[in-house]
């Protein structure tokens, strides 16, 4: 579904705050694989899942979504076949218009949209039936202006909006860290209610290793723009959180040696 | 009453750019100055279409698909170039000022008597009063456009089209081309404001260069206006509020007139209305501490009803003025004086009309009255003051300056109008000869005297020279006096001319370098008032490369130039006061001819002369009846020469005899 | 509630004042795991001063009683005035508890379990030390292949030396367990081996411990790299408290050389740790993971190679450790002479579990040692540095001589 092959992707390049936030990104992902990721601050996750949406251009490599080559397409011209949730539940629905309004923007996802009023009716006893399924008592405010709803409301409602329109893809950006844990959890149960239930191919970045580990079929964890593991499913099942601590914690360990501690740790070894 | 419904007609028209500013402000959070450059942009191209004879319903989509190319460019530069909305509209906007320049072949273009809109609408009028007859076609097609840009609102792309605006990462993620939505937004609200400009051009009989000039803040006070008095999230209450907004704000404008505000003031009472509004707003939404905020907030309900008694007292006040009967007064001639800034121009004619009317036995306040008003320079505004003379029931009306001549005589039909300091009436359209003109019109006219410049010049100086000349082509009238200069310069065959032209006062001082550098022996400075209120420019560079300079401006004498000649506006205020004087006694303005300036003032610096290494012929020394001397100005007093109904027009005689001199440094 | 808790012949006295209830029965909870998680077994509570307890209250002892008695220990009750007994006699918990009269009853109680010696008291540093001898005899070691390939990671199925279960009582060193050389020589890694018992933490990434428990006459392989085994009883053991401020492996290793007499001698220990410091192999150092040939200490492959805590790691936990220490390292066998590191005088490896409570009577040193090899969860197997510290705990010892 989704091929990377070599991505690099550098940010203020040749200046003093260079970051290299993607290197030699190889990546393939199957279809109705759902992928969680997980990675320190700054590891390149948001990068990667922009890099994919079409949000940023990699400096080099390619990226194929549904076997068609994406690497220099725009955001808007992917959103056929990718949809995004972002981590700010404000960033994901538009704030002064109503939950209708903003849910009929999803339903276009992609297509062209014509000087016409098709916010009817029929159109909104569909999107009620929808809003219904997030259980959040959300269907009689279909004409509630989106900023008076609670930021777990929103989210659900981008989630929503997000497979209204079933994508090829969907991204996941710490979708639920801004909540709190037990509208997280409401979300995280939808999040994975429509992945399984639309067969969707999934990216999820999470910082909640226990989200990491129970979600999905796939674990991808990030350091400093390279994917330092890809743990597969039957790997998955005897993984605890604990190993993605170690794994993290070797990395930082990895950055700590230096010769005379290489020299002090190998005489008291042999 | 003229008033009031003018500025509900000037309200409708601007409802156009108030809606196009709605959709870049309110619904893209983009104030586009563009705008400015637009207004001008729809004025320009309606106005040199219906000169050249087109349907002026016709120019109006004409008018709406340039503004939206302005537009487009604007989007395009923002969205492509990343550069901030603010600033590419500024960008944009500068550009379009010359772009405007070119499409107008010059500054002003009048449409006094071409087939427009309004003329064609008022030929339909069953016999109504014009302006409640035009208000109510207005209304009308307001109406429509209120219904049809709220419904497009409402559409699917207008949905995205306002989701863009409100969130753009979310719309490009579900597919939108935000950079394109953003164009369209853009181009469209542009395409309005220039139709606004046609209509407006139309409206007031003529398209100016400078008439867009603060567009954006008018119309962003229109907007926040109407979204203070019509608070709703519906789209239709919202562009209804717009148009509202923009019909109020005229109103207040004309209101503010009425009381005897100065215009100038208006623009820092409309820039602190609009901060106050945007505070008030702002004190509505959720979330704003602090104390102004708590109390407009604790007492929502009460500062709405003070809105809303405000409003309406308003509206009372102005129902009272235009229905109450004019105040009768005795029997004292009113004059209404109309002034278009505060140049030295201006009150120079204005001094002289004063000081020859007082002694013309007329005493302001005591057997006359004279109500003297002035636009600031805003173009707009001389038609609202028009308005607001009229409503004052003057009795003739003097108008300085050629933009208010030109609102005065799209306007005003029905009582005498005497222009004064303009410097061709025919090209506004005021007549065809001096005799044969419009029958309510007369006044005071006179191109400066290039021609006579030139010869004092070839006598002083004679054999080849190369003279340099620097001009501003924005105005008008140095466009006038520039022509009026290249035909002279045909008689003086040993004469070179370098020009160079400039946009704006900060390019003087590099021009006249320019100028020095190319090794010209004098400057020849035509009346133009970018390089009048820079002179010290061209002075400084004049003393540097010792290059005298020479000038058709009398009053400048005292401030570094070697020789003037040429009117002195003062004079054209006198004049102005006699012609009112003959009408006030009784004549008809029809049988008044236009006035030629009478007086000319030719002066000589020896202080100059003397920087220079110049000596002054002894003709010239004798026929000049300025002269500046060790710091002093003597100058023969101004008296009008007796009443002589003939040309004005008096060469400068100097004898052919004349020694030469030449120019010899010390 | 006030409770004052105070010593009273090997036992801890918690003297309770006022109410309990549900406000204070937490505060009791909490002083109540405290003793026991430092080794306390014999609670008693002085009951002569409450005046009142509350279901809550109630529910404290019971749980409490419960976390004793699987570790041998026993909460008594002492002194309950006649209105506070009505609530254990309509809760029925009189009949749970074990309530006595006074402290005579106490004393009649413990000393009839208490019929052992206990052992020598001293202090030393801030820390106290308690010795207790238990034998003369000597313990043997045989040293079981060789480190020699190590850092090249140069093994091969020739140096894969077999060790049958019985055969080794305590024991540390790299190996692995299985029967199939193909199968198991990707899962070498860094061993103990304690009553029997063997643990290793298998140098794979992601790696469990792998173990087994020792029933006699089963019949697995031991495969060792390399190691040493060792056979025989323990001279004694030092029991040692340093609650105050942990102590380390060197200096624990220096008051143990103290009480024996033998210069090799072999190290037991069970013990609270108090920040450990350690390393392990990541990878199996066979032929076939190295085709570099370079010495796998080297900076360029270190890291990969080797797993380290760059500070102290490892706080309060339960760990169990086996190894060899040598008072003066000139003294060092030849043959044994690999097994010492280049900067030290001991080899030790520990298994290292989540904390448990266990006893801190030094009577009680072997039961408890294996009932956690037994019961307890261990987390990894891992070389110890000198440098970690112990807060509390025992150091079985058995001094060496050569098989
Ligand atoms: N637009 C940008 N300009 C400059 N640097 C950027 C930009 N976006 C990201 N970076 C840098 O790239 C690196 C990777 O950022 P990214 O947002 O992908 O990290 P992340 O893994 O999502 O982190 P987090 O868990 O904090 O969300 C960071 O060092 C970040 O500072
Ligand atoms: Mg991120």
């Amino acid at each position: 579904m989704i091929r990377i092959v070599g991505v690099n992707k550098k940010f203020n390049s040749g200046s003093l705050d260079e970051v290299y936030a993607l290197r030699e990104i190889n990546l393939e992902i199957r279809e109705h694989e759902f992928v969680t990721v997980i990675g320190t601050n700054g590891s390149g996750k948001s990068t990667l899942l922009n890099v994919i949406a079409g949000a940023i251009f990699p400096d080099s490599g390619s990226i194929e979504i549904g076997g068609k080559t994406m690497t220099r397409k725009r955001d808007y011209q992917r959103a056929r076949y990718v949809s995004r949730v972002f981590q700010n539940p404000f960033m994901g629905t538009a704030p002064d218009m109503t939950i209708a309004e903003n849910l009929l923007m999803a339903w276009f996802r992609g297509k062209k949209r014509y000087p016409v009023i098709s916010l009817n009716g029929k159109q909104k006893s569909f999107f009620r039936d929808q809003l219904s399924q997030l259980d959040m008592q959300l269907e009689n405010r279909l004409d509630t202006v989106m900023k008076t709803l609670s930021g777990g409301q929103r989210q659900a409602v981008t989630l929503l909006m997000a497979v209204l329109k079933t994508p090829d893809v969907l991204l996941l950006d710490e979708h639920t860290a801004a909540l709190d844990p037990k509208t997280a959890a409401q979300v995280i149960r939808l999040t994975q209610k429509f992945v399984t239930g639309h067969k969707l191919t999934a990216l999820m970045v999470t910082h909640s290793m226990k989200q990491a580990i129970e979600l999905g079929t796939r674990t991808l964890m990030m350091h400093h723009g390279r994917i330092i593991d890809d743990i597969c499913e039957e790997e998955r099942q005897k993984l605890t959180t604990d190993d993605f601590l170690n794994k993290f914690e070797d990395i930082r360990k990895q950055e700590k040696l230096t010769p005379s501690l290489i020299e002090t740790l190998k005489n008291q070894y042999v | 009453m003229e008033l009031w419904i003018g500025s509900i007609n000037l309200g409708f028209l601007f409802a156009f750019m108030a809606i196009g500013t709605f959709i870049t402000y309110k619904l893209y959070s983009f104030p586009d100055i563009t705008i400015d450059g637009t207004f001008t942009t729809g004025a320009a191209v309606a106005s040199i279409l219906i000169v050249d004879g087109w349907n002026p319903f016709l120019v109006l989509p004409v008018a709406f698909l340039v503004g939206s190319l302005a537009g487009f460019i604007t989007g395009f530069i923002h969205t492509r170039f990343k550069i901030e909305g603010l600033l590419a509209g500024i960008l944009v906007m500068t550009g379009l000022y010359s772009v405007n320049l070119h499409i107008m072949g010059k500054s002003n273009i009048p449409l006094i008597s071409n087939r427009t809109v309004f003329s064609i609408l008022s030929n339909l009028n069953p016999g109504l009063n014009a302006e409640l007859w035009t208000a109510m076609a207005l209304a009308l097609v307001m109406i429509i456009v209120w219904v049809l840009i709220s419904l497009f609102l409402k559409t699917d792309f207008g949905l995205t089209m306002r989701t863009t605006g409100n969130n753009p990462v979310m719309i490009a993620a579900h597919g939108v081309s935000v950079d394109r939505y953003k164009i369209f937004g853009i181009s469209l609200a542009n395409g309005l404001v220039g139709v606004s400009g046609a209509l407006v051009a139309q409206y007031q009989g003529f398209a100016d260069i400078g008439m867009g000039i603060g567009s954006i803040i008018f119309s962003l006070a229109s907007v926040i206006i109407g979204e203070a008095v019509f608070r709703s999230r519906s789209m239709f209450v919202m562009v209804l509020g717009v148009v509202a907004g923009s019909v109020i704000f005229r109103i207040a404008v004309a209101l503010a007139l009425h009381i005897g505000m100065n215009p100038n003031d208006l623009k820092i009472l409309t820039a602190l209305f609009v901060l106050l509004t945007i505070i008030a707003s702002h004190a509505y939404g959720k979330g704003r501490e602090g104390p102004i905020f708590n109390l407009i907030q604790s007492n929502k309900k009460l500062s709405r009803w003070l809105l809303f008694i405000g409003l309406l007292s308003g509206a009372l006040y102005i129902l009272f003025l235009s229905v109450a009967p004019a105040k009768t007064e005795d029997e004292k001639p009113r004059i209404g004086l109309l002034l278009a800034n505060q140049s030295s121009l201006m009150t120079n004619t204005r001094n002289g009309f004063y000081d020859e009317m007082k002694k013309l036995g007329y005493r302001n306040g005591d057997n006359c009255r004279i109500i003297e008003l002035n636009a600031e320079g805003d173009i707009p505004t001389n038609r609202t003051m028009v308005d607001k003379l009229m409503t004052e029931k003057v009795d003739i009306l003097v108008s300085v300056s050629t933009a208010s001549t030109q609102a005065a005589i799209a306007k005003v039909r029905d009582i005498p109008v005497v222009f004064a300091t303009v410097a061709n009436p025919f090209t506004i359209q005021a007549g065809v000869s001096d005799s044969n003109h419009l029958p309510n019109v007369t006044g005071v006219y006179g191109m400066s005297p290039i021609r006579e410049l030139l010869k004092i010049y070839t006598r002083m100086f004679p054999g080849k020279h190369t003279i340099g000349t620097i001009y501003d082509p924005a105005y008008l009238n140095t466009k006038v006096n520039m022509t009026e200069f290249v035909t002279a310069l045909s008689f003086f065959p040993q004469l070179t001319m370098k020009e160079v032209a400039v946009a704006g006062t900060s390019e003087v001082q590099q021009a006249a370098q320019s100028l020095a550098a190319k090794k010209i022996d004098a400057f020849i400075l035509i009346n133009d008032l970018t390089i009048l209120n820079s002179l010290e420019s061209v002075v400084k560079i004049s003393r540097q490369a010792k290059i005298p300079i020479f000038s058709n401006d009398a009053e400048r004498l005292q401030d570094g130039v070697l020789l003037v000649y040429g009117y002195e506006y003062y004079v054209s205020g006198m004049q102005a006061a006699h012609l009112v004087d003959r009408i006030l006694k009784g004549e008809n303005p029809a049988d008044i001819p236009f006035e030629k300036f009478k007086l000319i003032t030719f002066g000589v610096n020896y202080d100059v002369a003397d920087q220079l290494g110049i000596r002054f012929p002894d003709t010239i020394r004798h026929v000049a009846s300025a002269t500046f001397i060790h710091g002093k100005l003597i100058k023969r007093p101004l008296v009008l020469p007796p009443e002589n109904h003939g040309n004005g027009d008096r060469e400068m005689v100097l004898s052919d005899s004349a020694s030469s001199f030449s120019k010899g440094k010390k | 509630m006030n409770i004052l808790s105070k010593r009273w012949n090997n036992c801890i006295v918690l003297e309770i004042q006022g109410r309990i209830d549900g406000i204070s029965a937490p505060e009791l909870k909490g002083l109540f795991d405290q003793h026991a998680a430092s080794g306390d077994r014999i609670i008693i509570l002085d009951f002569s001063d409450v005046s009142y307890m509350s279901s809550a209250g109630l529910r404290v002892l019971v749980q409490g009683r419960k976390s004793l008695k699987p570790i041998g220990g026993e909460l008594i009750l002492v002194a309950i005035p006649e209105l506070v007994r009505e609530v254990f006699r309509v809760s029925g918990m009189d009949h749970f508890l074990t309530i006595l009269p006074d402290y005579q009853a106490v004393q009649r109680s413990i000393q009839t379990d208490a019929m052992d010696q206990a052992g020598v008291i001293t202090e030393h540093d801030g820390s106290q030390y308690e010795w207790k001898k238990l034998s003369d005899s000597h313990g043997h070691y045989f040293i079981i292949g060789s480190t020699e390939n190590l850092s090249r990671a140069a093994y091969q199925q020739c140096d894969n030396r077999v060790v049958k279960p019985s055969q080794i009582h305590f024991g540390f060193g790299l190996a692995a367990l299985g029967d199939a050389y193909n199968d198991f020589k990707s899962l070498y890694g860094e061993t103990v081996i304690i009553g029997h018992h063997f643990f290793s933490y298998p140098a794979v990434e992601r790696s469990r411990v792998d173990f087994s428990f020792f029933q006699p006459g089963a019949d697995h392989s031991f495969n060792f790299l390399y190691g040493l085994g060792i056979q025989g009883s323990f001279s004694g053991v030092l029991r040692f408290d340093s609650s105050q401020e942990p102590v380390d492996l060197g200096k624990l290793a220096e008051v143990a050389g103290m009480m024996t007499e033998a210069p090799l001698f072999a190290v037991v220990i069970l013990a609270k740790s108090g920040g450990v410091q350690w390393m392990h192999l990541k990878k199996a150092p066979i032929s076939e993971n190295n085709p570099e040939k370079e010495s796998i200490f080297d900076a360029g492959h270190f890291h990969r190679w080797m797993n380290f805590t760059p500070e102290t790691d490892d706080f309060n936990k339960t760990m169990i450790a086996c190894g060899v220490v040598v008072k003066n390292i000139r003294n060092v066998p030849s043959d044994m002479k690999h097994l010492f590191p280049g900067d030290g005088n001991m080899h030790l490896h520990a298994a290292i579990c989540e904390n448990g409570l266990w006893s801190n009577d030094i009577r009680n040193f072997e039961v408890e040692l294996m009932r956690i090899v037994t019961d307890f969860n261990i987390q990894k197997v891992v070389h110890l540095l000198p440098a970690s510290r112990l807060v509390n705990g025992y150091i079985g010892i058995i001094d060496l001589e050569k098989n």
